[in-house]
């Protein structure tokens, strides 16, 4: 290898390098140590070794905010992406006011999560809200819910803003891969007398699974790192029905101090997150072959 | 046939306006509820506003700093791009051009990160930014936003440059073209799809990105939009018109700049993630 | 392309030059100035330049920020040696930005905050400055606030704040409504109940209320039940009996009454308090700081009135006492640039000036005692009227008495109480066993 090429590797790698190991990786490491401590942050550290986890693993509030991250997960799997998909298709087959269309589509992708918060915060306000004053209109008074609050369903109120939030960017990726499917493939499936819907199950989705599986691995992340939407909406509450693992970690280090403990929740989140993702990448290389 | 393609075409259209008419009608909603006071919400929640008073827009305009938080948000975002894509192309095209030891450890250690909730990190985030005295100063943001979307950008990067034809490097290593050269003369270039996809990604995350803001940001005049208005939501949780008016005032730049620009984030956001 | 390139190249520059400003946009932290005058200060000439950091809550919507914001920057404009750095974080957003700063170990000079309870962390750490004797060497201070004011800012012995903040529970009524539907004002629970229900026929909510309304009734129940001997429980030192779960019970009656809004968990106190401005609701039961938000129109119709009595024969009882307080941080005291102006600053905020500003203004008692005869906010004159009438005993917020943990934890316990996931007897159980548990170190 020559001495110019050497150098260069090296003062490539090193910017991008430092910068990760002293701000990604490092905190990695800073918080697991942490979470053998049991510290306020304010008061010195008292070493507990593995008593954290040892409260975790006993701690139902936080098999609730794992069940709730899950429930996000599913929303993101079961409801986002279909819909996204079925609305790509629905643009690819050439529509009129196709821009205007994409439009709407893509802009609460770009409007600040916070901003979305509280205008789907207006769609649940118990007396004014959207939901609620639509159901009285038309006569169906009596389903109308406290939605940020009902066991029943919260978890589905604080996850639509997300789904909203993220569906034009995943139908923008999954139009763009039908884009790219060659049209003679299409016209011998119209030959076939298939009809649209078969046409779309038979013969569209298989064609573009690699980019249906970016999105999969899309969702899985969004999944685990969003909690600004529930920050917002009820900050965990009302008595934790709407924790998730973010949050929960959020509430217990910055709203109670519990640095350790928390530190202990996010090094299950890492935990959890890592063996998700894994699982879900060996999923789609199985199917893929 | 024609019978069939008619119901579909129904169906299409009918779907299309459907979801579009949802969020159509939510922004309307806000919009109208920005001219109105309490009384009249609670009274006629779906009732155009009475007059066309813009009091709200001017107390939300005044009491809140939303013109500074506007400029500490592009600040962020822009120069956290510039941050990521700036190293991550360099590491990317040592990885993805060059043989040596190591190699695959370089890449696996940043892809790694992939995995890695970024919202795990906010504990020794904050504890580390403080003791870097960076705490209530927009470099920390900078650099969350910046160094976290690390992982993806080399993820993708990296892959995009593994796939241009080594031809083209021989042909300018005969020609007696430096490696340095090269990169911003060829590898650059020719990644720029890849790198258009992750600027518009990367921009969108650092200026949606609430909870480090949250955290690390304690001055009002260092206040990126999401915190302004979460803070300007606390301030005024019941004066529900005034809310209206400040998610307007949030809103309507960013859809400005969608709609002119929209072509080119599309083309963007399209160009690098299908082929990377 | 070769414009490309050129605009290209633009965007670069203009990225750098950013990122430039970012790094040398000042080091630290808090460089917000709100008032700074020019050297030129004849007054003051002989005082040395010195820079404070206040904290505070009372921003926004909420009416005392009327009455404080204004009195802080004329403090400001008066003390030209004196650079103040003026943080907010409304409402309960001022407990989260004290514990991030205290973490990251830069306090502000001076703040506002609850009770020891809440600070209980802070001072048994040495963050928080002890006052106990300045206070005693101040002349100032001697008789000016009400009695027992600093009880809540006291840990084992020692004074650890200025009280600013006077906290009572009024009951409001609307009695333009009450005389529209027919109701008699309630002075007993049962007539309470009674006027639920009606209010509740006619399609309205009875209280507009949040989850503090429930819980704010629960504590004038407790104290009529009680009375004097409520405090010696409340520090554990003698177990409940039956009637806890008693008074548990009749709230929940109210619930299942339907007296308050579906959903009230999830409601602001001021959310609440707009159903009453809106004339949704006809009574309206809540801390007294939301006095200032009553709408104005409202004023010669609204009375305030003692929460109604078990027994007729029985005492009425108001929840009032000091709760909110002005603290000096432990770093600003040592600091002996600082410590003379932040203890001048501490005195002014809970001293004469602002308090009566704050009730005049805002309609928020303070502990300041005072001749009250002047234009007094109309709605904090009936509420005074009553606290200070004879007709009512007085006591303190329970969660004063508590420990953090069970506080927090008695809170969890009403809401829990009022949706219905725990039954009066579980909550009189877990309540009692959260006393125990958890005793409040600052009697120990």
């Amino acid at each position: 290898m020559k001495k110019e090429q050497r150098l260069l590797i090296v003062t490539f790698s090193l910017p991008a390098l430092l910068l990760y190991i002293y701000f990604f990786l490092s905190p990695v490491g800073e918080v697991m140590y942490y979470s053998f401590f049991e510290w306020d942050a304010v008061s010195s550290k008292t070493f507990v070794f593995l008593e954290n986890f040892k409260v975790l693993i006993s701690d139902p509030v936080f098999y609730r905010s794992l069940l709730n991250t899950l429930h996000l997960l599913a929303f993101l799997i079961l409801l986002m992406i279909p819909l996204a998909l079925l609305l790509a298709y629905l643009l690819y087959t050439e529509v009129r006011a196709f821009k205007f269309l994409r439009t709407v589509f893509f802009i609460p992708v770009i409007i600040s999560s916070v901003a979305t918060a509280l205008m789907f915060q207006f769609i649940y306000e118990n007396y004014f809200g959207i939901l609620n004053t639509f159901l009285r209109s038309i006569g169906l008074g009596d389903y109308t819910r406290v939605w940020l609050s009902d066991p029943a369903t919260v978890m589905s109120a604080v996850s639509l803003p997300l789904v909203w939030s993220h569906l034009g960017l995943i139908m923008i990726i999954l139009l763009a891969g039908l884009q790219g499917v060659s049209t003679e493939v299409l016209e011998a499936a119209e030959m076939d007398g298939a009809n649209e819907f078969q046409r779309l199950i038979r013969v569209i989705i298989p064609m573009i699974s690699g980019v249906i599986s970016l999105c999969l691995v899309l969702a899985v992340t969004t999944a685990f790192k969003q909690f600004d939407f529930i920050l917002i909406l009820t900050q965990g509450g009302p008595l934790h029905r709407s924790e998730v693992t973010g949050s929960y970690m959020y509430n217990q280090g910055f709203g109670m101090m519990n640095y350790g403990y928390g530190s202990a929740i996010a090094v299950s989140i890492m935990v959890i997150a890592v063996v998700v993702s894994v699982a879900v990448q060996k999923a789609l290389n199985k199917a893929e072959r | 046939m024609k019978n069939r393609s008619l119901v579909f075409g129904t169906a299409k259209y009918g779907f299309l306006w459907l979801y579009a008419g949802l969020s159509l009608f939510l922004f309307a909603w806000i919009f109208a509820g920005s001219f109105k006071n309490n009384r009249e919400i609670f009274r006629s929640p779906f009732a155009l506003p009475e007059r066309l008073s813009f009091e709200n827009y001017i107390r939300a305009w005044e009491s809140a700093n939303m013109h500074a938080y506007f400029w500490n948000s592009i600040l962020v975002s822009t120069a956290s791009v510039i941050l990521t894509l700036a190293i991550a192309s360099m590491v990317s095209y040592v990885i993805a051009r060059f043989t040596f030891r190591g190699n695959f450890w370089l890449w696996g250690m940043f892809v790694i990160g992939l995995a890695i909730p970024m919202q795990s990190l906010l504990l020794p985030t904050f504890l580390k930014m403080n003791s870097l005295g960076l705490r209530d100063h927009l470099l920390s943001l900078i650099i969350v936003s910046g160094v976290f979307a690390l992982p993806k950008s080399v993820f993708v990067l990296a892959g995009f440059m593994r796939t241009i034809p080594a031809v083209l490097e021989e042909a300018a290593i005969v020609d007696g073209c430096s490696y340095w050269r090269m990169f911003y003369k060829i590898i650059l270039p020719l990644s720029m799809p890849g790198i258009a996809t992750l600027a518009i990604l990367d921009f969108i995350g650092a200026w949606n990105e609430y909870v480090y803001a949250s955290v690390l940001i304690s001055s009002d005049h260092l206040r990126t939009l999401p915190i302004g208005l979460a803070n300007f939501r606390g301030e005024f949780s019941s004066e529900y018109g005034l809310i209206c008016a400040g998610i307007t005032i949030t809103m309507i730049p960013v859809v400005l700049v969608y709609v002119f620009f929209q072509e080119q984030i599309v083309k963007g956001l399209v160009s690098g993630s299908v082929k990377g | 392309m070769n414009r490309d390139t050129g605009i290209k190249s633009i965007v670069l520059v203009l990225g750098m030059a950013l990122i430039l400003m970012a790094c040398s946009e000042g080091g630290g932290s808090s460089d917000r100035v709100v008032e700074r005058q020019g050297e030129s200060a004849p007054a003051d000439t002989e005082k040395a330049a010195v820079e404070l950091t206040l904290a505070h809550g009372w921003t926004g919507e909420a009416a005392m920020a009327k009455a404080f914001e204004p009195a802080v920057e004329r403090y400001a404009q008066e003390h030209d040696y004196i650079t103040l750095n003026v943080e907010t974080a409304p409402g309960n957003g001022i407990r989260d930005k004290i514990v991030t700063e205290m973490a990251a170990n830069d306090p502000p000079d001076v703040f506002l905050h609850w009770g020891v309870r809440e600070t209980e962390r802070y001072i048994t750490n040495g963050k928080i400055a002890d006052l106990t004797d300045l206070i005693a060497d101040d002349p100032e201070l001697n008789g000016l606030y009400s009695a027992n004011a600093y009880g809540s800012a006291t840990y084992r012995g020692r004074i650890y704040a200025l009280p600013i903040q006077e906290n009572m529970m009024t009951f409001l009524v609307n009695t333009k409504m009450f005389e529209e539907y027919g109701v008699d004002i309630p002075e007993t629970f049962d007539e309470l109940k009674e006027a639920v229900r009606t209010f509740e026929e006619n399609g309205l909510i009875p209280f507009a209320a949040n989850g503090g309304t429930p819980r704010a009734m629960l504590l004038s129940l407790v104290d009529q039940l009680y009375g004097d001997d409520l405090r010696e429980r409340l520090i554990g030192n003698q177990p409940f009996d039956d009637r806890l779960a008693q008074a548990a019970g009749y709230v929940k009656e109210l619930v299942e009454l339907g007296a308050f809004p579906e959903g009230m968990e999830t409601l602001s106190t001021l959310q609440a308090l707009e159903l009453f401005n809106a004339g949704m609701s006809p009574m309206y039961f809540q801390h007294s700081w939301t006095l200032g938000s009553v709408a104005e129109d409202l004023f010669e119709h609204v009375e305030v009135i003692p929460f109604p009595k078990l027994s007729e024969a029985g005492d009425a009882y108001m929840t009032s006492a000091a709760g909110y307080f002005v603290y000096l941080s432990q770093h600003a005291y040592e600091d002996e640039s600082k410590r003379e102006a932040a203890w001048e600053l501490v005195k002014y905020l809970a001293g004469p000036e602002v308090g009566k500003d704050l009730e005049v203004i805002s309609g928020n008692p303070s502990p300041i005692v005072w001749d009250r005869n002047a234009d007094m906010h109309p709605m904090l004159a009936k509420a005074l009227k009553l606290r200070d009438s004879g007709t009512v005993k007085t006591f303190a917020d329970h969660n004063e008495l508590l420990s953090a943990e069970a506080s927090k934890r008695y809170n969890d316990l009403v809401t829990k109480l009022y949706l219905n996931e725990i039954n009066p007897e579980e909550y009189a159980k877990l309540f009692e066993e959260a006393i125990l548990d958890y005793p409040n170190p600052a009697f120990e």
